[in-house]
Parts: structure tokens; sequence; C-alpha cells
């Protein structure tokens, strides 16, 4: 009898396991997140309330697919900010690990590249929720009225290197979907990227 | 003068060894991700170690003296590593050789050729998201991946799984 129950704890701490590292797939509720800006104010999922959607993106510093990726994340505020698809970038990188990634050089980098969205520190491992694996990461978000829901997992475009020599722009196609009330036609994509850095 | 001679014929041998290995870094192949796994992934018996690196990532590089520690040859079973950069391809010259030539990468280097977009991480390896470093290893129609950075004891673990 004391062995069952000692099967049936380890069975729901295997399951627990399993569903907290379980990745998003396009459909599912977005966790919700409640983290410090570089303005040290907070930014939370609920403050988009308002908003048709949110852009998540898992970015940092340090990362040169980050890096290369930067501009065309201040392009996609720039675009569809006012049109309900605001940028959140979410750094998840520990800045024991990675120190180009810290609090304060999130705020330089924010400075010199003049980023016009929230660029905000997850500390609470808020990646693990989402599933992210790699900067940089996006999860386009739609406003479901009570809740948010993942529309888009993946990358921005085809083509990190060379932005003049994209194909297929799969972040900026299905916001145009959803703002045109569509099916989104790629829900997925993989790019390559730098692994998220924390402590195992 | 025996000395001399002597002193000549070492400066050219280093000279040579110096000329080869600049010649092999500048002979890096330029692979595309599809041949790269039909040859790792044929089966034989040899296990092929598949690191998935670039100049750029930090964490593989500091992998890469775990790598160069493992054997070639495991078990009696002969091993084959492969270090496949995805630096892109237009970078081999400006990183990727001068890369080698200050780093030591004791196992054989190819810079990989990858079609546009994403679908190709899921076609090399259904776990993969796509963030490096990442290794899979292949033994006799069974295959191991890890995303992530390992170590020696870590990567002998993953070819133990196989055997």
């Amino acid at each position: 009898m004391k062995k069952a129950k000692f099967y049936l704890v380890s069975l729901i701490f295997i399951l627990i396991s399993v569903v907290s590292q379980a990745q998003l797939q396009p459909g599912d509720k977005a966790p919700n997140f409640n983290l410090k800006n570089i303005d040290r104010q907070w930014v939370a999922l609920e403050d988009y309330n308002n908003e048709k959607g949110v852009i998540v993106i898992f970015t940092c510093n340090h990362c040169p697919y980050a890096v290369l990726y930067e501009d065309r994340i201040i392009d996609l505020q720039s675009k569809f900010g006012s049109k309900g698809f605001p940028v959140v970038a979410i750094n998840p990188n520990d800045s024991t690990i990675v120190p180009d990634d810290s609090f304060s050089k999130m705020i330089l980098r924010a400075e010199e590249k003049q980023f016009n969205f929230p660029y905000i520190l997850d500390d609470q491992e808020l990646f693990k929720e989402y599933g992210a694996t790699r900067t940089p990461h996006v999860y386009l978000l739609k406003n479901e009225g009570e809740h948010f829901s993942v529309a888009y997992i993946g990358a921005i475009d085809d083509n990190a290197q060379d932005v003049n020599d994209v194909e297929e722009k799969y972040l900026a196609n299905a916001i145009n979907a959803l703002l045109k009330g569509e099916q989104i036609s790629v829900k997925e994509t993989r790019a390559v990227g730098c692994t998220i850095k924390f402590h195992e | 003068m025996k000395k001399t001679a002597v002193l000549i014929l070492t400066g050219l041998l280093i000279g040579l060894s110096s000329l080869t290995d600049k010649a092999y870094v500048n002979n890096i192949p330029e692979i595309e991700v599809e041949n790269i796994m039909k040859r790792v992934s044929h089966p034989s018996d040899t296990i092929f170690v598949l690191n998935f690196w670039a100049t750029w990532c930090q964490p593989c590089v500091k992998e890469i003296p775990e790598f160069n520690k493992l054997p070639d040859n495991y078990k009696n079973r002969p091993v084959k590593t492969i270090m496949a950069s995805l630096d892109f391809p237009n970078q081999k010259e400006s990183r990727v050789v001068p890369f080698l030539e200050n780093n030591i990468v004791e196992n054989e280097v190819v810079i990989t050729i990858t079609p546009r977009g994403g679908e190709w991480i899921e076609e090399t390896e259904k776990e993969w998201s796509g963030a490096i470093p990442a290794t899979i290893i292949f033994y006799n129609n069974n295959r191991t991946f890890y995303e992530g950075e390992r170590n020696y004891e870590q990567l002998i673990d993953m070819i133990d799984s196989l055997l």
C-alpha cells in the first residue's frame, strides 16, 4: 500500500515536470507575465488587454542572431504597434552566465538602438512556460477577450543575415492575416539561434 | 655544417607543416546539410558525432575542447566527429578561417549550406528548435540528440546509450 502511494506520488511528480516543460502550440492559451522593464516599471500581459494582440519576442543583447534582428524588431513596432500589435521584447538569459545580458546592459543597448518597445527581464523563467528555447524566438499572441492565445511561433522571417533578401516575412504575414480576420497559413517555423542561458 | 643543415631542414619542415595546415584551413568544404546527414546517418560500424556550431556562438566555442577529446575508436568501433559550422557561408574567409587559425579544432570542420527558411532544421532532427550548440550522435540506424552544451563525459554517455 505504502509502495503504491509512493509510485502514485512519483507519477504525479513526473507528470508535473512533463507539463512544466511542455512547449506551447499555436492555439494554446498564452501564460501571463509581470516582469520589470528597463524603465523600472512593471510590464504585464494584462496591460495589453485593449490591444488586438502582442508580439512577444524572447531576445537578448549578446546573441549575434538577436542583433541581426534588432532593426527589424524596431520596424515591427513602428509598423504594427499602432495597428494593435505592439512588441514586447523579453530577455530570458541569466546574466551570471552571460554578463552582456544583464539588466544594466539591457538599458544601455536599448538606449544605443533607441528601442521603441519595452525590453523586460525574465528573472522568473517565463521562457520555460512558453517553451522558448532560443533567441530570437517569437510568440505572436492574439487577444481572445478573456485571454491571449498563441497564433504563431517561430522566426521573424526567412533570412537572418540579409534583410534585403527576405522572401517570407512569416511574422508580418501572420499579423496581417489576423488584421484581415484570415487564417494564418504558416503557424510555426524554426530558425537558427542561440540557446537560452540558465542554470539547470 | 651538419648543424646548419639540420636547422635548415627543421625550418623547412615547420614551414611545410604550417603550409599544409594553412591549405587545410583554406579548403574547408562547404556541404549541403542534406548531404552531411546522408553521410552520418548511413548505417555503418562507425559512430558518427555531428556537432552544429558557429564561431559566434559562445557555448559552442567553449565545448570544442570536449569534442577534441573524443577518441577515434571507442569500444572497438571507429568514431568520426564532424564539426558542422553554421556560420554564414560568405563569412568563411572573414570568420571561420581566422577562427581555425587561432583555435584548436581537432576534428573535421565543414561549412553547412542550408536551404532558405527553417524547415531543414526539423528535417535534420525533429527535436531540434534551431538553437546551437546541438549534437546528434549516430550509430547503426539509431541516433541520440541534445540541444545545448555537452562535456566529454556527457558525450560518452550519449554514445554509450546507442551501443
